[in-house]
């Protein structure tokens, strides 16, 4: 089984909230919900000795789903793909995994009042593009793909970097799955490793 | 994290039920004689309580109507919740029914015990859905059996009063007193251990401010003992769950005659008490990263 | 599950289609957006993709648009533009937003009642057009041509330049921009002066230039980002490029110099937060320890700049050989070989050795070079002294200007800042010198270029776009030395004959006080200009003034309501068609849609010129006519090639227009495709003008130009590139080279009251904190990569990430002044005050606040607004900045950064502006029967006549 991942370069990523826009046009999320967010971290430091990163977040695909694990109906599931998705049609909007998923990064639609979450944008990799994030990244310094093929783009821009300077966010063993890079020099990691 | 109002009033509802069982079914094995007549209004209030829970939990449900699909798909929490709901009314049926139609003292003792544990257990359950890692504040045993403890003041209180109304005598009454004393305490101890031991007063800090946001993030943190979280600890969850009760018991037990409006008192307040808890724990309830502050 | 999905299908399998229509307003919740991508069992028409070219900013990625049923449903990046490659920044991917947004200008309107009572009245084009056409007729009648002025937007337009072509057509000299003598005029006028490269070769990353940075094998080793700010100043163009650089394994070792800890500064080596306004005492300091340090390419400035000429210290002007007996097209130099005043030819003559520093005697006279008088110029900013100027670190400087002298491949990027105080021409002039000085000219990894030369003269690219969006010179022909005499301001601030553009502050005097005539019929198309121009209010005080006002815009901004009489409904980008050069290739922007009865900016300029022709307007009659206006005057003072370019007619419809811009304009070259062919076969993959070699060549300079058998040198009147520019001296006394007019390149205009100086001098901001006044904090502002100026305020998706103006304090100051993080504050200044949301932050120097423009569409709103005047008073940065002198000499420039505000907490949301996502429901985009698609008329000015009447 695939697994696939995004991978955001944070040594990049200038916050400039292209992913965001992008990601509420192509999946149509409303005002107020969210895919994917980015967020300043820092600055860090006392001026005019700072450093300061943006974090964009959306669902980290985790290994261990506690989403999937708490879903009292199955609609927060694994599919064939090993993507966590939700299946609208069955979820009773018990919200369970919302309060355990440790990111918050799943959002309530009010329209249809189910909970919904990035997908990975299947309708666009199955047909072999990018999700939309990825594809208009303004930096280019997100990238997609499967972690346990060498030759995708999240492995290789993955293996251009040391350990050091790749992270996850805060890992309750649920592993997720994203990483983020961010060296030293740009800012230090905060959100746990 | 907001109130989940129909969370609070079933686990409420639920919680105090289940100990309202425990204390009909602990009298059916130890046999306090005079406290018998108890048992038989305390059997249907258990029942109209853990149905009036139920319905408040499922109005939690944006979707109650596909309610069926989680019988499809049993998974601890929700699930397991339901099904020792399910599990306590009809055993209190079952117990109701075995009454009318005075069954042997033996069979009612069998009952009685089933009764006991499934009351015991749904209470655990209650708290236990909570424990999640994503939530630091919550991921711990006491949380489990703060559930238990503030729930077992209501039900104390409750049996109280249905003696205190059945004019059971002065000494099934004082006995009534003696429980709602002992929960009381257990419900403070458990309620104190578990904000203390959880972290969930010291506060907690979310990511940074955001500059294209115009919000801190780390605003919306709890408070620590001085914020509102601390007010609903010390006055809601203490006072009024553990020291007020208390009080009411000891009361009661020297002045069983008068008990009437201290026993209403005592409900009220325990009833006040185990829902205060549950709001602290939804406060304190914050995601170690809650990104999208969905919740 | 099969390979093709709903987009939301894959994670809501059985809904149907319809169900996803939720809210009526929820547009991208529309069966049409849910079908993009095709579903067997639902669709019913294909989706076509449709490549254009985003200008939502004044960069332009390429974009891939997806329409069904003719609506525009998606947009992505097209990664086949070379700038772009792909990426696409939130502006962009806004456009959908912005196209079916709810408020936009659908028919022209006339204002019925009062002034600022919002009522309007439908009229149909040809109604609107002749009302407007008899006004500007009576008033041409009555008062002549200067009675009526324009202005147009400073970015973002398709085509800037066509308010420039109506006033010349129309006789009146008067038209502005509130960018200009704000924004790039200085760095653009000032590279053309002194490197002489085109209307583009010039440091300003942000206009879409310094091309060597889109390149990931160039050999730049560090860069000085200067008041510049790439990655939100076009995020998926320059940001894109910066990124890509960066990610090089050698990275790309920045120093960053702004107030404001941007994305840029958060990545680079050095950042030197310094004082706003203070960064020609920097640059200064940098000329003297470089020139102190020896750290200058003694070689490159020897033989091809003009540092070594010996000056007249009387005149400023560099001698020329006659004065020892050689000839006057020669320079003369202080020979070290010889120890003697020697003449210099072009290029160089390697017998000598010209000295660099020292005054030497020539004919009885005191000489120094143009090196020494910069070297004096400069002499007294020491590290020291910059340091405590600027509020920086002596040794954080000098760190600095190491990584950017120590590196063989470096450049400095020179940003918008500096055109944001008065100090602005001699910021330009230095940042231009240090490069000078650097030999960072023509070289790998320099900004200064001259790419696609060797293509052109080889032939290729002739006849592609010959007026770009910055193609300010146009109908040149039609300018008469009087209106260059009579244009408001230009004169004194003789820079802005360069764009044919007048004074902001004297226009606004001229209209308060009628001298030296009285303005009274603006022409505006652009967004807000009350939340633009300096000091709102007290243009908002002269609006009474103003007998008649049309604005043409896509949807109603402050200043349509305040001010407007009439409006003119405009297209929005996917609906412009028009040829964009992006380096060695050309891509069409298309038509992807067209809505309503929205025009084309440039044919509503056509159509008012023709309805003036028509009621008997001779230079609107001329500017049909290509022989007029296209008369190609122009020749060569030493390498700098002055004189009026060829000009192209005002267009009859719009398959002229976009050939009008293309091809068919200038000299017609076959070879290549017209604008269909561009549209059906290039539209996706770009028309190749030249192969990416043939176009990215280094050194035009030193390469032979077959005509002369000599190396081309530079643009410039010596061939040299001219960092001692006493061509700035000679403008201000002379005009030239910018006097263009019917005449050709005229050199008597009246001097200007002062003297340009050829070096750099400092001057302190106006509004200075040491006076220890009650406005103790210095305001700045920049760029944040979400909004365009004052566009896309009114866009759902972007408000819910920014939905107020932001305000940001160092703690130091927040502590002081009682500032709490997210909460609201009043800004105040000597002219005004307005609201903003503080940002506690340490990114941003201490004792400044930074602030970026803002205006409120959400007040305009009838139901909603309690106070029309709060849509431009409420957060708008522009009611505090100041527009009168002191104004750059060159330029006239006025203070829109470094000038002094009080910030104090206040509670709750002053003017209730929306501030939670949901408030934004809406604007959200219109869908089904809220549409309209264009009924194409005919071209109602197709009987003016395009030829001389025989
Ligand atoms: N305080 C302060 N003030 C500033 C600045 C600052 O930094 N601080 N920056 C200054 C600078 S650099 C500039 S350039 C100016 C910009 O200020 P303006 O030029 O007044 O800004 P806009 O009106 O937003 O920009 C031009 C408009 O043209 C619109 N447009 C696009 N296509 C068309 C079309 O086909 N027809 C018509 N009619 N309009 C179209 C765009 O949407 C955009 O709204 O602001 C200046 N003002
Ligand atoms: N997203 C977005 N992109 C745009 C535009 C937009 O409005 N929004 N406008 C377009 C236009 S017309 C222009 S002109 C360009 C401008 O693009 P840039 O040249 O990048 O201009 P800014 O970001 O306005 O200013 C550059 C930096 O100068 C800093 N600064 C402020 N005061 C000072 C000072 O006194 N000294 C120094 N050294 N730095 C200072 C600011 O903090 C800012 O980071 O952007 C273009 N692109
Ligand atoms: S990040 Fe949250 S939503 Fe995503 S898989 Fe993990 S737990 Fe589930
Ligand atoms: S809200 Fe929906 S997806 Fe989440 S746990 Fe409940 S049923 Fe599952
Ligand atoms: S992968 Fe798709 S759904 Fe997920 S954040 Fe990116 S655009 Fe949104
Ligand atoms: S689009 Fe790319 S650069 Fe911009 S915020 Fe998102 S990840 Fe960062
Ligand atoms: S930078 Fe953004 S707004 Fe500007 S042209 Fe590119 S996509 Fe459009
Ligand atoms: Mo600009």
């Amino acid at each position: 089984m695939p697994h696939n991942a995004i991978v955001v370069n944070l040594n990049l990523c200038t916050g400039c909230m292209s992913c965001e826009i992008a990601c509420k046009q192509e999946n149509g999320v409303s005002l107020g919900q969210y895919w994917n967010k980015v967020f300043r971290v820092g600055p860090q430091g006392t001026f005019p000795d700072i450093k300061q990163y943006w974090l964009p977040t959306m669902c980290q695909q985790c290994e261990n789903a506690p989403c999937v694990e708490v879903c009292p109906t199955g609609a927060s599931y694994r599919d064939e793909n090993n993507v966590v998705l939700i299946n609208h049609e069955v979820c009773i909007g018990c919200k369970y995994c919302m309060m355990a998923c440790p990111y918050g990064v799943r959002s309530w639609n009010t329209d249809e009042k189910v909970v919904e979450k990035c997908t990975l944008c299947p309708q666009l990799t199955t047909l072999g593009k990018k999700p939309a994030c990825v594809h208009n990244c303004a930096s280019q310094c997100r990238y997609y793909g499967d972690l346990d093929d060498p030759d995708s783009d999240a492995s290789k821009v993955l293996a251009r970097f040391n350990e050091s300077d790749i992270h996850v966010l805060k890992d309750e063993g649920n592993h997720p799955s994203t990483h983020y890079i961010l060296s030293e020099k740009i800012g230090t990691w905060e959100m746990g490793d | 994290m907001e109130y989940q109002w129909p969370l609070v009033i079933f686990t409420v509802l639920a919680g105090g039920a289940g100990w309202l069982l425990f204390f009909t079914a602990l009298n059916e094995l130890t046999g306090t004689i005079t406290l018998t007549k108890v048992r038989d209004t305390a059997l249907p209030i258990a029942i109209v309580m853990l149905i009036a829970g139920g319905i408040s939990s499922a109005l939690h449900l944006s979707h109650p109507e596909r309610m069926m699909g989680a019988l499809a798909h049993p998974t601890m929490g929700i699930f397991t919740e339901a099904l020792f709901v399910g599990l306590c009314v009809l055993v209190s049926v079952v117990f109701m029914i075995m009454v009318r139609r005075e069954a042997s003292t033996k069979a009612l003792k069998a009952v009685a015990v089933v009764t006991l544990i499934l009351g015991l257990v749904l209470n655990l359950m209650l708290g236990y859905s909570y424990m999640m890692a994503s939530r630091p504040e919550w991921d711990t045993l006491l949380l489990p059996l703060a559930y238990f403890g503030t729930a077992s003041i209501l039900g104390a209180t409750v049996y109280q009063l249905i003696a205190v109304l059945r004019k059971v005598d002065e000494k099934g009454i004082a006995h009534t007193g003696w429980n709602t004393m002992v929960m009381g305490v257990l419900a403070g101890i458990t309620a104190f251990a578990y904000a203390i031991a959880s972290g969930a007063l010291a506060g907690t800090e979310t990511v940074h401010s955001t500059t294209l946001r115009g919000i801190s993030l780390s605003d919306v943190a709890v408070g620590g003992l001085g914020g509102s979280t601390a007010v609903l600890l010390w006055v809601g969850v203490l006072l009024c769950g553990a020291v007020i009760p208390v009080l009411c018991g000891f009361l009661i037990k020297r002045k069983p005659e008068k008990a009437v409006w201290v026993a209403v008192i005592a409900v009220v307040s325990a009833l006040l008490g185990c829902g205060a808890f549950r709001c602290f724990m939804w406060a304190a309830g914050i995601a170690s990263i809650n990104m999208f502050q969905m919740l | 599950m099969g390979t093709t999905f709903t987009r939301r299908s894959f994670v809501k399998t059985a809904v149907a289609l319809g169900a996803a229509i939720v809210t009526a307003s929820g547009t991208h919740r529309l069966v049409e957006a849910d079908g993009a991508y095709a579903d067997p069992d639902t669709d019913t028409s294909a989706v076509t993709i449709v490549p254009t070219v985003c200008r939502a900013c004044i960069a332009q990625c390429t974009v891939l648009a997806s329409v069904r049923d003719g609506r525009v449903i998606n947009l992505e990046g097209n990664p086949e533009g070379p700038m772009s490659q792909g990426a696409m920044c939130a502006k962009g991917l806004s456009g959908i937003q912005a196209l079916y947004n709810p408020n936009r200008n659908k028919y022209p309107m006339v204002r019925v009642g009062e002034r600022g009572g919002n009522e309007w009245k439908r009229l149909s084009w040809d109604d609107a057009t002749d009302q407007i056409a008899d006004k500007l007729m009576d008033a041409y009648n009555k008062y002549g041509p200067e009675a009526v002025f324009a202005s147009t937007g400073g970015g973002g337009n398709p085509h800037i330049s066509g308010p420039i072509r109506f006033m010349n057509s129309f006789g009146s000299p008067n038209n502005f921009e509130p960018g200009c003598a704000q924004c790039y005029l200085p760095r653009q006028t000032q590279a053309r002066l002194v490197f002489g490269g085109g209307k583009d070769d010039n440091l300003s990353i942000a206009d879409s230039n310094v091309l060597e940075f889109y390149f990931t094998d160039s050999q730049v080793q560090s860069c000085v980002l200067w008041g510049a700010g790439p990655s939100w100043s076009g995020p998926s163009m320059t940001g894109r490029a910066m990124a890509a650089l960066r990610d090089r394994d050698q990275g790309l070792k920045t120093v960053v110099i702004d107030p404001r800890f941007t994305a840029d500064a958060s990545k680079a080596d050095v950042w030197l937060p310094l004082r706003p306004g203070t960064d020609v005492a920097l640059m200064m300091c940098w000329i003297k320890y470089i020139i102190d340090n020896v750290l200058y390419d003694a070689d490159f400035d020897q033989k091809w700049t003009n540092l070594p000429f010996l000056v007249d210290p009387d005149t400023k002007y560099c001698l020329h050989a006659d004065v020892i007996g050689g000839s006057s097209d020669d320079y003369v130099v202080w020979d070290d070989n010889t120890g003697s005043v020697q003449a210099l030819p072009f290029p160089y003559d390697d017998a000598l050795d010209a000295a660099l520093f020292g005054t030497y005697e020539v004919n009885g006279k005191q000489c120094p070079t143009g090196y020494q008088v910069l070297k004096d110029a400069c002499d007294e900013y020491t590290l020291d002294k910059a340091a405590e100027i600027c509020w920086l670190d002596a040794d954080r400087i000098e760190q600095a200007i190491h990584i950017y002298a120590d590196a063989e491949y470096s450049t400095l990027i020179h940003g918008l800042a500096t055109d944001q105080f008065p100090n602005s021409a001699q910021a330009a002039l230095a940042a231009l010198e240090l490069e000078c000085m650097m030999g960072h000219i023509e070289k790998p990894g320099a900004a200064l270029q001259r790419f696609g030369c060797f293509a052109e003269e080889n032939g290729k690219g002739a006849g592609i776009i010959p007026n770009d969006t910055f193609g300010m010179g146009c109908l040149q022909a039609l300018i008469t030395y009087d209106m260059l005499e009579k244009r408001l301001g230009s004169n004194e601030h003789k820079g802005f004959l360069n764009w044919q553009m007048a004074h902001i502050p004297t226009v606004l005097e001229a209209i308060t006080t009628g001298k030296p005539y009285k303005p009274r019929i603006w022409l505006e198309r652009s967004g807000n200009k009350l939340a633009a121009v300096g000091n709102a209010k007290s243009w908002y005080n002269a609006l009474p003034e103003i007998d008649l006002v049309v604005h043409s815009y896509m949807y109603p901004t402050s200043f349509t309501i305040e001010a407007a009489d009439y409006i003119l409904p405009m297209r929005e980008w996917l609906e412009c068609p028009k040829p964009v050069l992006l380096m060695n290739k050309v891509f069409p922007r298309q038509e992807v849609t067209h809505l309503w009865e929205t025009c084309d900016e440039t044919l509503m300029w056509s159509r008012l010129a023709a309805k003036c022709a028509e009621r008997g307007h001779d230079g609107c009659r001329r500017a049909f006519i290509k022989s007029e206006v296209a008369p190609g005057k122009s020749k060569k003072i030493g390498n700098f090639e002055v004189g009026i370019e060829d000009g192209y007619p005002w267009a009859h419809s719009e398959d002229e227009l976009v050939g009008l811009f293309y091809n068919e304009c200038g000299d017609y070259n076959p070879d290549i495709p017209t604008f269909d062919d561009l549209v059906e076969k290039y539209a996706e993959t770009g028309y190749e003008w030249a192969t990416i070699d043939e176009w990215r060549q280094y050194g035009f300079y030193k390469a032979t130009d077959p005509s002369t058998g000599k190396p081309h040198g530079f643009g410039t009147v010596s061939g040299r590139v001219e960092p001692y520019s006493e061509i700035t001296t000679r403008l201000g006394r002379t005009g030239f080279p910018f006097a263009l007019c019917e005449d050709g390149c005229v050199e008597d205009l009246t001097p200007s009251s002062v003297d340009y100086e050829p070096v750099p001098y400092y001057m302190e901001p106006y509004e200075n904190p040491a006076d220890g006044s009650d406005y103790p904090l210095v305001m700045t502002e920049g760029r944040v990569p979400i909004y365009h100026h004052g566009t896309l305020r009114n866009v759902p998706y972007l408000r819910e990430i920014m939905p107020t103006a932001e305000i940001w304090v160092n703690p130091k100051d927040a502590d002081e002044y009682g500032i709490a993080d997210g909460k609201w504050v009043k800004v105040s200044s000597r002219r005004g005050e307005t609201y903003a949301r503080a940002v506690v932050t340490s990114g941003i120097c201490t004792g400044a606040v930074y602030q970026e423009r803002f205006w409120n569409p959400e007040l305009l709103d009838k139901n909603t607004g309690k106070n029309l005047n709060g849509s431009w008073m409420a957060e708008n940065v522009n009611v505090l900045t100041k527009n009168d002198a002191p104004f750059s000499d060159v330029y006239g420039t006025y203070t829109l950064r470094g000038f002094q505000v009080k910030v104090e907490q206040v509670d709750g949301n002053p003017y209730d502006v929306w501030t939670e996502p949901t408030d934004f429901q809406p604007w959200m985009p219109l869908t089904g029967d809220d549409i309209a698609p264009t009924v194409e008329e005919a071209d109602p000015w197709a009987s003016i006549p395009s030829e001389e009447a025989e």
